[in-house]
């Protein structure tokens, strides 16, 4: 039986993940988004480590990369935040991919957070979560599955989540990439999704707005056809709301792979 | 309803280019395919003019677009202030002024409902053009404005729209319809989406309050404006194939057949042919009939 190929992971026309007009310092920051959708069974761990790789080494050499020319900026560094994970954790995945801890940090923004901030309101609990980020126009900043952020502040609106602090923080770096769960919005044939509850109209509302807002969307979902022992998943690549005005002078390339996740490694192939 | 008197591509260029006066143009967009290209078809299109005064109202972008001479980030500045602040940028009504002005808003759908109208109605004046999106796939936050009966934002932008450009992505060749909505519906994004290709079901609104419906097939790399024709249709004729092995019976028509089908008159041609001028009552007696000419009600004219 032949095996088949393993392939590159590219986004961009450049052939690269991450262009270099978005790591290149300039003096006039424009600010860009990058969505990633997953759902349950198609977790986006080692897409989103294979990001901060790219942020920090330069390519995402776990999987298969670009790896020739593409220099990371030293004075930078990437921000890791995330809703589900604790700081350990990412630690541990990205040691294991031997990335240079000096290159990203990781904030825990999950730890006793109800905790924390039952009893404020929503705006200073926002204001106080953007402050934990740093304001540096060329950095990137990853952020895991924030619209958990609507269940855990009490009466939070997805335009007010928006607003307050997505495009805040697309503000405060050059690249933002937000990893966002879309399980809800997959086929429930048993209950179907009621548009009506007002729930579901603010969770599409924040998801639909984010794709508006987005370059590109990586979308990672299980095959139609259920599982199999060689495929994990495919991963799509889509134009977002954004690519037809970006001022980006490279395009998105469209693409779906299928991928493969054994141990700690992920393989990539064409579909 | 479509008019045969008038080009649609030159009308949609005329539009684009600001020639008609025209005070308010929405752009309705979807993810599938926002309205950014049909926004920068316009900035084309009032490039080679004379000089435009360009404001961008952001309620969604971040980066000021080169076309921009004011950007106004609503984030920043705070809803209440943004009209005073427009309004500072434009000429007043009555004034005389040469240069045309352009406002853009991206996007309605961060203006609560109750604010809508007043906001818009703020906004347009004789010198001033009002370009606006309004995503249709974003669910409408609730808001309520206290009225049973006061429409939806969608309702109320179409009834107060001069133009209107409802974008709709060219459907990639291995979906439908049906399978494109569906996987939007779960964020499953498909290739060949948001392209600088696209459809639109332009309506322009005269004065008079009719308005005409068109769909062009718009390419903002070349710059064209064509009738869109729909070819679906066209390939579900029947073919002989399409019958075969269905049931025992012999279903298929050879050609001879056909071509003696077709030549069969139906009886509406023939009755429409007779009185092509206009319509008349024919009647013409028999043999039986009793005509009495001095009777007046016995004459059936």
């Amino acid at each position: 039986m032949t095996t088949p190929q393993r392939q590159d992971f590219i986004l961009f026309s450049d052939q690269s993940v991450i262009p270099t007009e978005l790591r290149a310092v300039s003096a006039e920051p424009q600010h860009h988004l990058f969505l990633v959708t997953s759902t349950m069974a198609t977790q986006p761990l080692w897409l989103i480590n294979a990001l901060v790789e790219t942020c920090v080494s330069g390519g995402p050499f776990s999987l298969n990369g670009p790896s020739a020319s593409l220099k990371s900026n030293p004075n930078s560094i990437t921000t890791i935040a995330s809703l589900v994970h604790e700081e350990n954790f990412y630690h541990n995945a990205l040691r294991k991919l031997k990335v240079n801890a000096n290159g990203y940090q990781v904030l825990d923004i999950l730890t006793n957070f109800i905790l924390k901030n039952n009893d404020k309101p929503s705006d200073k609990v926002l204001d106080e979560l953007l402050e934990l980020f740093p304001a540096d126009v060329q950095s990137t900043i990853i952020l895991e599955q924030p619209e958990l952020l609507l269940s855990l502040i009490r009466g939070l609106t997805a335009d007010e989540l928006n607003k307050k602090f997505i495009l805040p923080l697309m503000k405060k770096c050059k690249l933002l990439i937000v990893a966002s769960s879309i399980d809800l919005f997959q086929n429930n044939e048993n209950e179907p999704l009621d548009t009506n509850n007002s729930d579901v109209q603010e969770f599409t509302r924040f998801v639909t707005s984010l794709i508006y807002n987005s370059i590109v969307v990586m979308n990672l979902r299980s095959l139609d056809t259920g599982r199999s022992k060689d495929v994990t998943g495919s991963l799509m690549i889509s134009r977002g709301g954004q690519s037809t005005n970006s001022p980006l002078s490279v395009h998105v390339v469209e693409n779906e792979y299928l991928y493969l996740t054994q141990k700690d490694s992920t393989k990539l192939f064409y579909r | 309803m479509a008019s045969s008197s008038h080009n649609p591509s030159i009308l949609f260029k005329r539009t684009l280019s600001l020639a008609d006066p025209s005070g308010f143009m929405l752009c309705y967009d979807s993810i599938s395919q926002t309205s950014y290209p049909v926004i920068n078809e316009v900035m084309h299109s009032i490039s080679g003019s004379t000089d435009h005064n360009i404001t961008y109202i952001a309620f969604e972008t971040l980066n000021k677009p080169s076309f921009a001479t004011n950007f106004i980030d609503v984030n920043e500045i705070g809803f209440a202030k943004v009209i005073d602040r427009v309004q500072s940028l434009l000429p007043s009504a009555t004034a005389t002024v040469r240069s045309k002005n352009l406002v853009v808003v991206d996007s309605l759908n961060h203006i609560a409902l109750p604010h809508l109208s007043s906001f818009i109605s703020s906004l347009i004046s004789p010198h001033v053009t009002l370009l606006a999106t309004y995503h249709k796939d974003l669910p409408e936050a609730s808001t309520k404005v206290g009225f049973d009966n006061y429409p939806n934002a969608e309702t109320l932008l179409q009834f107060m729209a001069t133009s209107i450009f409802d974008i709709d992505p060219l459907i990639p060749s291995t979906l439908d319809s049906t399978e494109l909505r569906e996987s939007i519906e779960k964020f499953h994004i498909p290739r060949g989406l948001n392209r600088l290709q696209f459809k639109v079901n332009f309506t322009n609104r005269r004065r008079s309050g009719r308005s005409l419906l068109y769909e062009l097939l718009v390419d903002t790399v070349a710059h064209t404006y064509e009738v869109f024709e729909d070819n679906t249709n066209e390939n579900q004729e029947e073919t002989p194939e399409m019958l075969q092995d269905l049931t025992t019976f012999n279903l298929s028509t050879s050609a001879k057949q056909k071509e003696a089908k077709d030549q069969v008159a139906l009886p509406f041609l023939e009755a429409q042919s007779e009185f092509a001028g206009g319509t008349a009552i024919v009647y013409e007696y028999e043999k039986d009939d009793d005509y009495d000419e001095e009777d007046p009600y016995e004459d059936p004219f």
